[in-house]
């Protein structure tokens, strides 16, 4: 029983932080957006840069608390 | 036989002098070159702007006036449309494929929110590609501004005075119905072809580009070229 709990938190415990990791990576990618919008805004204008700006800001700010979410509760 | 009257509407002379004011300054604004015309107000998601307002891009000379800015035909965006839909409704199908019932909750939470967040990456992914891949007119030159993906933009240009050949395209079922195709311009530039995608009205692309170069060709000869 102890042996099966015991490989039962590993399991858990290495999914958790897949996960965290999948999250970072998920991160990174934001990021990438936000850059992208950035440049593709300069290279282009044509009045909705705003909210495009803005979606991508929040797209960044929802995976970082993602993120932290993950790291916390899982 | 008795005889038939046809009476004519009656139109007030005023009127009339407004309709025939209106008639000729249809007819000015016609003959006016483009770069003179006033701008027009423009949508920013429309794949067809004719004198747009407020478009601006990175290597625009100041004195340059964008005439037409081109995008891929809404239409195209229905693949990815589609699939988003379908990734967004995948998860209710766990309902009947219990494969995370062995998860426990938080882990299932954590996954549905990682999983919608995936979606709209696509989908915004998508929509910006759509989006910022456009094709401009100017009274100068021709523009290709392409994002291949995140990372990679190509940006081309040709003079108007370098086209040598304007073909247009349309074909299939939704093209005709929906009047878009392609535009293949020839060139005498480093890139020796442009070519506009699956953009809406092409013959009046063809027909802009073909007055362009007209209008260049008389600057030239007028001495006016910048």
């Amino acid at each position: 029983m102890t042996d099966f709990l015991g490989a039962s938190f590993s399991f858990f415990s290495l999914l958790k932080w897949f996960y965290v990791f999948a999250f970072f990576i998920y991160i990174i990618f934001s990021f990438v957006i936000v850059e992208q919008v950035r440049i593709m805004t300069k290279t282009l204008e044509v009045n909705f840069e705003a909210p495009l700006l803005l979606i991508s800001y929040a797209h960044l700010l929802f995976a970082i608390g993602v993120f932290v979410f993950a790291l916390l509760v899982l | 036989m008795a005889d038939v009257y046809i009476s004519k509407p009656f139109v007030k002379k005023e009127d009339k002098k407004e309709l025939v004011k209106e008639v000729d300054e249809k007819k000015d604004e016609k003959q006016t070159p483009f770069k003179l015309r006033k701008s027009l107000p423009f949508n920013p998601f429309s794949p067809f702007g004719f004198l747009p307002k407020g478009v601006d891009f990175e290597t625009r000379d100041k004195e340059e006036k964008v005439i037409l800015i081109l995008r891929r035909h809404p239409i195209t965006n229905l693949r990815w449309v589609i699939i988003a839909v379908l990734m967004s409704l995948a998860p209710f199908l766990l309902r009947y494929f219990p494969i995370m019932d062995f998860l426990p909750s938080n882990f299932r939470f954590i996954s549905l929110v990682g999983w919608y967040m995936l979606v709209f990456a696509y989908a915004f992914e998508s929509f910006l590609s759509w989006f910022f891949a456009v094709n401009i007119v100017t009274d100068e030159r021709i523009i290709d501004i392409d994002f291949y993906n995140l990372i990679y933009k190509e940006v081309s240009d040709t003079n108007l005075d370098k086209i040598q050949d304007v073909t247009y395209k349309v074909g299939g079922v939704l093209g005709t119905l929906l009047n878009y195709g392609n535009v293949l311009i020839q060139t005498a530039g480093e890139v020796p072809r442009f070519e506009f995608n699956l953009v809406p009205r092409p013959e009046k692309v063809a027909e802009i580009l073909q007055k362009l170069r007209e209008e260049e060709e008389q600057e030239k000869i007028e001495g006016r070229v910048r």
